[in-house]
């Protein structure tokens, strides 16, 4: 059941109302409610693999028990290793065995051994890698003592299985999530309302200026070889506003959701491609994963104290892991690595966190000193981007070197001809700027449609909701699926 | 928890008064089949104009022939009824305006799977034989007609809703299409503009190639009977292609064409197709030579067509 459906369309009111009014406000069947739901939720995906979500949320729920009720240190860890080796061994199976398969017998061939190891022709489980970073995170927060077990079995499964967040995040914590579920949730009208306004904004990223870009972003990454430096430029260009639109709407629709429950989810993204340097974006991109990683992967790994090789290390891992978390591919291992890679000048001369407010506040236009530091961070994220895309990392390096050739500095009129009959791609850069604008004139905000409040002019709001609206009718691109289901 | 409701229902208001007005005129007759005859002119002159691909697609899905036309806004002058006469078969002409090589190719196979066709006649210009004249309005026209939902909420719907309710008021029908240019001046711009966007950067479509033989070895192995045709141009038109010295690619079109079927070529310098009597522009050709095509590619009786290259 996408978002943007409407299956959605029909299936949100009707939990709602249900929610709202069915339930009287008792918690109990407020919480059943939402898990019937969710499930029928992920049902509508593919019900063959919600037994394996059951079996997971139960298998996080038992070893926290036995992990908070262990006798001696040397159990809790016994536990808490049953938890992650399964979790992971879920992940490892349906995730990465043809990538571990393939890339084992490639390696061997090269020394002349032949294998074949064989494939699994097993389909990815929608949300897996979402759903168990919930769960690990909850046994680990036990471990850590951070929280106490959750007993109720239908409480937790919740915790795992909202639906808003069940399939691509953001990727919630025992210690936020697990409380607002756990207490009475009285409606609030104006939490309700700033939902539905980021529902709105959600939907007009995905549908207008993700699906659109992704028309030619397409075009240009699937035949490469066939176009001009300055046109792979722009390829390069509509990926990055594809993948923006695409994850940070999906994510919008999901905070706009759980907030006409009562819920309030962590924020994913805080406007990423106005960032100064790659340190600032990545407290701005995908921010639950980022900060999953770093509370469970980095810190615990030493983190930046115990010197600079440490450190150094330590955040090539944690890019790493990050780049494969998203997908099979040596494509994300490579974005990961250059990620780490721009980030290091930042992590050496101990100015990674010297960019922690939001730019130019206040005021309309950046210094100039901020604008360079923007377009030089805006250019290195699409440089890799482009590895985030490709098929394969030769198909990454040919494509860079398309880009740079002579052709780089051509006007690409014919190439554009070819992607784009009409006008309609005029709009689209249109469109984009009025997104960019819009973004950096809230970059402030939560959302980028939070400036309206329930004090401004109805007339004002609403022709603003309208215009929105209308904008989605006669600009929406060819539907296409939200990018991070696949991983 | 009330004011909320009501407010989102006092918000909503425009939008469900939208989508009742939508079902009820249905500008694509997705929902139901249209008997007001005042509805029917008007989605005729409005919906069908915004959208030729959905309108055709799913008045043919309600009411499949035996014989189809395919082709772009030169196949689609030619008229239908005069097919039923000569063929004693039930024509639909599935040619749409500003048409292109993978929209006849994907419209075919659409037209296959929902009734067994008898004859299929394909009319290409050598202006559509290029990889990239490659835009395909077919896929979504498809994927609207499946789907009421996307379609209630498509520009397309939008505008003919809107449109059509403007007509009824007004009662005037308004029209949708851009003002006719002066003769001379259209003239003028078709040669100078659309043609040189066509043969500028032509591409040997291998891929379209490809299709095309896929749909000639269906139609062998379905004894349908397949046509293809060269509707004239002017031959102001066709002196283009010499000006971009794309000959040895047009002559490898029309070879590539004689091949996949029964093929008549209505395109090359003679009597006919240097009057511009015969056009209102140098692509599109009058209704004189319509009926000419027509007897020809029907009958077989063969005056004006070349039938090898």
């Amino acid at each position: 059941m996408l978002f943007n459906s409407l299956d959605f369309a029909i299936f949100l009111p009707i939990v709602f109302i249900l929610y709202w009014f069915a339930t009287k406000g008792n918690l109990r069947l407020q919480n059943i409610l939402l898990l019937v739901s969710s499930y029928f939720f992920y049902a509508c995906w593919d019900w063959r693999f919600m037994f394996l979500l059951i079996f997971s949320t139960y298998l996080d729920y038992f070893t926290g028990i036995k992990i908070f009720e262990a006798s001696n240190q040397s159990k809790k860890k016994f536990w808490l290793w049953l938890s992650i080796g399964i979790n992971l061994g879920f992940l490892g199976v349906f995730k990465y065995y043809n990538f571990f398969a393939t890339s084992f017998a490639d390696g061997l061939s090269l020394l002349g051994i032949k294998a074949n190891l064989g494939s699994l022709q097993v389909i990815l489980p929608i949300g897996i890698s979402f759903y168990t970073f919930h769960g690990l995170s909850y046994v680990l927060d036990l471990y850590k003592n951070r929280i106490k077990p959750e007993r109720n079995f239908i409480d937790y499964s919740v915790f795992v299985s909202f639906f808003p967040l069940l399939v691509a995040g953001p990727i919630e914590r025992a210690t936020h999530l697990l409380p607002q579920i756990l207490k009475k949730r009285e409606f609030d009208y104006s939490k309700a309302v700033d939902g539905l306004r980021q529902i709105l904004w959600g939907l007009f990223k995905k549908i207008v200026i993700a699906d659109n870009c992704a028309e030619y972003a397409n075009k240009i990454f699937n035949n490469s070889g066939e176009f001009s430096g300055s046109t792979l430029v722009l390829g390069a260009l509509f990926f990055t506003f594809q993948i923006y639109c695409d994850f940070s709407g999906y994510s919008d629709i999901a905070l706009g959701t759980a907030r006409l429950f009562g819920i309030d989810l962590l924020r994913n993204f805080a406007f990423p491609y106005f960032s100064r340097d790659i340190a600032e974006f990545w407290r701005r991109w995908h921010i639950s994963l980022s900060s999953w990683f770093k509370d469970y992967l980095y810190i615990p790994l030493g983190g930046s104290k115990g010197g600079m090789w440490l450190k150094i290390r330590n955040t090539f891992i944690i890019f790493i892991v990050s780049g494969f978390w998203h997908g099979a591919n040596w494509t994300f291992i490579a974005w990961g690595f250059l990620n780490a890679l721009f980030i290091m000048p930042s992590i050496i001369l101990n100015t990674n966190r010297n960019y922690l407010d939001i730019v130019a506040k206040g005021k309309y236009f950046p210094t100039v000193k901020e604008f360079l530091a923007i377009s030089l961070t805006f250019a290195l994220t699409v440089f890799a981007w482009i590895f985030f895309r490709a098929e394969s990392i030769s198909h990454a390096f040919s494509y860079i070197g398309g880009i740079f050739s002579k052709s780089l500095f051509t006007i690409p009129l014919l190439d554009l001809k070819k992607i784009s009959m009409g006008a309609e791609i005029i709009y689209t850069f249109i469109l984009i700027l009025g997104f960019i604008s819009v973004e950096w004139l809230q970059r402030d905000k939560q959302h980028a449609l939070q400036f309206i409040n329930n004090k401004s002019i109805p007339v004002v709001r609403w022709s603003i909701y309208y215009g929105l609206m209308i904008l989605i009718i006669f600009f929406q691109g060819n539907q296409q699926n939200f990018i991070y289901f696949q991983f | 928890m009330k004011y909320f409701l009501k407010r989102i229902l006092l918000f909503s208001s425009p939008i469900i008064l939208y989508i009742l007005a939508a079902l009820i005129i249905d500008p694509y007759n997705i929902i139901h089949k249209e008997h007001n005859q005042k509805l029917i002119e008007l989605k005729s002159q409005i919906s069908y104009k915004l959208n030729y691909p959905l309108y055709k697609l799913k008045e043919y899905s309600d009411n499949p022939t035996d014989v189809i036309l395919l082709g772009d806004s030169r196949t689609n002058k030619l008229n239908p009824k005069t097919f039923d006469q000569l063929t004693n078969l039930n024509t639909t002409n599935l040619a749409y305006g500003g048409g292109t090589l993978p929209e006849i190719i994907e419209t075919f196979w659409y037209a296959a799977k929902i009734h067994p066709l008898k004859q299929v006649y394909i009319g290409i210009n050598f202006n559509l034989y290029s990889a990239n004249n490659n835009r395909s309005r077919v896929t979504e026209a498809i994927e609207l007609k499946n789907s009421p939902f996307s379609c209630l909420f498509s520009q397309y719907c939008f505008k003919s809703t809107m449109l059509i309710i403007a007509s009824l008021v007004t009662n005037k029908t308004i029209n949708v299409e851009k003002p006719n240019y002066n003769r001379n001046e259209f003239w003028k711009y078709q040669l100078e503009s659309s043609a040189n966007n066509f043969y500028r950067d032509y591409k040997y479509p291998t891929s379209y190639h490809k299709d095309l033989i896929k749909i000639s070895d269906y139609c062998k192995k379905n004894n349908i009977k397949l046509i293809f045709f060269i509707p004239p141009t002017h031959t102001d038109l066709q002196h283009k292609v010499n000006e971009f010295k794309l000959e040895s690619s047009e002559k490898v079109f029309k070879t590539d064409l004689e091949k996949l079927g029964l093929f008549y070529d209505f395109d090359y310098p003679n009597e006919m197709t240097e009057n511009k009597d015969n056009f209102s522009d140098p692509f599109h050709y009058n209704d004189t030579l319509a009926t000419i095509v027509i007897n020809e590619i029907v009958t077989g009786n063969i005056k004006n067509a070349r039938t090898h290259n």
